[in-house]
């Protein structure tokens, strides 16, 4: 992602952006993006609000002693630390080997039309 | 409104009989406080220099790595946020101010996952860019003062 400069202006009127987004290798990379996105984030946002449903309606489940001074809200607390640090890298690994490729594949292709386009 | 009185809140009691004298040396204070200014003062003159595109003023020329953008987000946050907000809500609300600090936390997963990567593809740099490049002009800034984070 971070090698991918943006577009501008000057030179987007090389590129057919129109048939790019209709292309299969587009919607492809499109459907990749959003099947890791979507069930993660609802996945997240049910743990959270799992997570502070129970600390508002189940206190005493809670606050039962797990070691020391360390109850369960605290160490439930700290999973979701853990858990965000998961997703992240998670995310991460999975955009490295799952959307790069298809991304820097597209954009050689509309650079090598947008090139034969503008020479032509 | 929340009505603080001394008895039940001991802390604030003691600071305020402490007010008369003052905390540490005034001078040291505003001196490091004035080489904080001139030292930022110094690097962003600097950088303006080699400054021209709208991506070298928002992104840094798109020059930085994902750890440093990171490290530059913490410092954001390890400022007021941190310090000020939660601190003082888990002092005052106990529980209730840690999971507080929970919602911040979890509330970066929406943006890295739902926001982060279209919003840079689109190559806009602010959330106004983006809404106004994506939808109908004239409606989009006018909503514009009205967002809640920027």
């Amino acid at each position: 992602m971070a090698s991918t400069p943006p577009v501008d202006s000057a030179h987007s009127a090389a590129y057919d952006f129109t048939d790019a987004q209709r292309s299969d290798q587009f919607q492809q990379l499109r459907k990749t993006h959003r099947s890791f996105v979507f069930p993660m984030a609802v996945a997240f946002l049910v743990w959270y609000l799992l997570y502070v449903v129970l600390a508002i309606y189940a206190p005493e489940f809670m606050s039962q002693r797990i070691f020391g001074n360390v109850n369960l809200g605290l160490l439930l607390g700290l999973l979701q630390f853990v858990t965000t640090f998961g997703i992240t890298a998670a995310y991460v690994s999975f955009a490295n080997r799952k959307l790069d490729p298809q991304a820097t594949a597209l954009r050689e292709h509309l650079e090598a039309a947008g090139a034969g386009r503008g020479e032509g | 409104m929340i009505n603080i009185t001394s008895a039940a809140f001991p802390a604030i009691h003691a600071a305020t009989e402490a007010d008369t004298e003052t905390v540490g040396t005034p001078w040291i204070n505003i001196s490091v406080f004035l080489a904080f200014v001139v030292v930022t003062l110094v690097v962003v003159i600097r950088a303006s220099k080699s400054t021209s595109t709208a991506a070298d003023y928002y992104a840094g020329g798109r020059s930085f790595s994902g750890t440093q953008n990171g490290l530059a987000i913490a410092g954001d946050y390890l400022s007021a946020a941190s310090f000020l907000g939660i601190v003082g809500a888990i002092a005052l609300q106990g529980y209730d101010g840690f999971l507080y600090s929970i919602g911040f936390f979890v509330a970066w997963l929406v943006a890295l996952l739902l926001i982060a990567e279209p919003l840079r593809n689109t190559g806009k740099f602010t959330m106004a860019d983006v809404l106004s490049f994506r939808l109908r002009q004239r409606p989009c800034a006018l909503r514009h003062p009205f967002r809640l984070w920027p």
